[in-house]
């Protein structure tokens, strides 16, 4: 047995204290459910309280969906690890013109209403953050396919802006988004043909479901 | 060091590190050893490139013709150029590439033109006819063939129907002078083809201007390298790649023209039209032609004519873009 003396006590009190706060701020953890959730998803800290984190889900879309479901880990939040999430890298998600409207198999696959049924219009998980740096339209040009994949009109439209391209001032044609519209499927994020990508999908204007107990 | 029973602090933060060092240092190597385990080079594949067959006293020729009926359309068309006994053979696999990017009925070659052209195929008598593509990034192909009723055609003429984007057969095939593509990743199931056949859609497009035979063969490409294409610089990518995977036949679906804007959505007008030809780039100037008459500009020829991916895939072959060099075959029938 190991008696501690109040002095080591206090040291390693305080050690674990910097320890801590260097973790914070090194890893910078992000904000908690900072993620897009799937379609049908009931307001998130209703979601985090009735998803079970058994990945049915995530294992319905992969082999009904489009495959866009993993689960969260570390860096999103201690909180969310195990829920799922809509990753458009791997996949935009089919719950609107595509495969998966009218069926929802993440939706039909959730056995404790985390998801719950919802219309199509109710549809949109997020919308999308242009990074102009990173995009290829505005760099140099050739490159729109953004605009070419959007199914919806107007979420994405072709704006003409000045650009300095080899020390010379000429105008450019890039891509603007309208996050009333856009109801974030992410397949312009996906689609994006630059490295890094110039689209982000974020939670940012989602839609919601409100339980109604 | 003691030796006694009990291990001492110290000798238990040693073993801690040395295991901790030992097991970076196995994973380490491990990487290596994957990493030099990867073949670095790929086998890359080289294809022969048919000459245009249809041809007259050296012209490219096209086949103009306006109708209702598209299947009677479609036929003349084929039939004005000269057959298709001179370019299909008994023992050839001919791949259909219909332009099935998207899954609105607007945005793709429509079915009733697919059956048309199958219909004259078959007449051929080709040992295996298939249809492939590879929809728009973002897209899935699978869902576009059944939104857009291509599904239906394919299971009618009984032709087996290729997603492109679910096969894992890549392949790397060599450019002819490509200027920034000296090899273009592919499918196996496109590669083993005998005869090519583009049955593009007339559209407007934001980058290409027009997309019709030369840019439609960009749906022969995996996600990856058609993002290759947009990095690289688009329309000589378009003229690269069509160096070595040039239509044999080009069949342009204009009987709904997509205008104004494009590929996805624009303002449709019907014009009843069906252009043929062996000539990619001689074909995709005069539909561009007739697009931009349609939507009333002034000198819709000079327009066509300075189509980037039209004039370099022209300086590298693929077609001609020289009106003195291409024979216009236009016909009407009701």
């Amino acid at each position: 047995m190991i008696r501690l003396t109040r002095r080591d006590f206090i040291k390693i009190a305080l050690a674990s204290l910097v320890a801590g706060a260097l973790a914070k701020f090194t890893f910078k953890l992000p904000k908690e459910s900072g993620v897009v959730r799937p379609p049908g998803a009931v307001i998130e800290e209703e979601f985090l309280k009735r998803c079970i984190r058994c990945g049915k889900c995530i294992s319905a879309c992969s082999t009904s969906g489009s495959g866009t479901l993993e689960e969260c880990g570390y860096l999103d939040g201690f909180s969310l690890v195990g829920t799922p999430k809509v990753n458009p890298v791997r996949a935009p998600c089919e719950a609107l013109f595509g495969k998966c409207e009218g069926v929802l198999p993440c939706v039909k696959a959730c056995p404790t209403n985390a998801l719950v049924w919802v219309e199509p219009h109710q549809i949109k998980l997020g919308s999308v953050k242009w990074i102009r740096e990173n995009c290829i339209a505005f760099k140099k040009g050739g490159c729109l396919v953004c605009y070419e994949t959007c199914p919806l009109d107007g979420a994405i439209s072709v704006k003409e802006v000045t650009a300095e391209r080899r020390g010379k001032v000429v105008v450019v044609r890039v891509p603007e988004f309208n996050s009333e519209i856009c109801i974030g499927c992410g397949r312009c994020v996906n689609a994006c043909p630059a490295t890094p990508k110039a689209l982000v999908l974020t939670p940012k204007g989602a839609k919601r479901v409100i339980p109604r107990e | 060091m003691s030796s006694s029973q009990r291990m001492s602090r110290r000798d238990f933060i040693k073993l801690l590190v040395g295991g901790t060092a030992a097991v970076i240092g196995v994973g380490v190597m491990w990487h290596l050893l994957e990493r030099s385990r990867k073949p670095t080079e790929v086998e890359v594949l080289e294809r022969e490139v048919k000459k245009n067959v249809f041809v007259e006293e050296g012209k490219s020729l096209i086949s103009v013709v306006r109708g209702k009926n598209v299947k009677r359309v479609v036929k003349e068309a084929i039939e004005l150029l000269g057959g298709l006994d001179k370019l299909i053979e008994s023992g050839d696999v001919v791949l259909l590439k219909p332009n099935v990017g998207f899954s609105n009925v607007d945005a793709v070659t429509t079915p009733e033109t697919l059956a048309a052209v199958i219909e004259v195929v078959k007449e051929a008598r080709p040992k295996k006819i298939v249809i492939a593509e590879s929809a728009v990034r973002g897209r899935d192909t699978t869902f576009n063939f059944k939104a857009t009723g291509i599904v239906e055609v394919a299971e009618k003429y009984d032709i087996e129907l290729i997603d492109l984007k679910k096969s894992k057969n890549l392949v790397k095939v060599k450019t002819r002078g490509g200027k920034l593509l000296d090899k273009v990743s592919t499918y196996k199931e496109v590669y083993d083809a005998d005869v090519i056949i583009s049955i593009p859609k007339l559209k407007r497009h934001v980058e290409a201007t027009t997309t019709i035979s030369l840019k439609n063969m960009m749906g022969i490409l995996p996600d990856s390298e058609k993002g290759t294409f947009h990095n690289l610089g688009l329309h000589q990518c378009i003229a690269d790649l069509n160096t070595v995977f040039k239509p044999d036949l080009c069949i342009v679906d204009a009987t709904q023209v997509m205008t104004v804007s494009g590929p996805g959505r624009g303002k449709m007008v019907r014009a009843d039209t069906i252009l043929a030809s062996g000539d990619p780039v001689a074909v995709d100037l005069i539909a561009s032609k007739i697009l931009f008459e349609i939507e009333g500009l002034d000198n819709p020829l000079e327009r066509a004519l300075k189509i980037p991916h039209l004039r370099r895939a022209a300086e590298l072959g693929v077609g001609v873009i020289d009106v003195d060099k291409i024979k216009l075959i236009e016909r009407e029938i009701s």
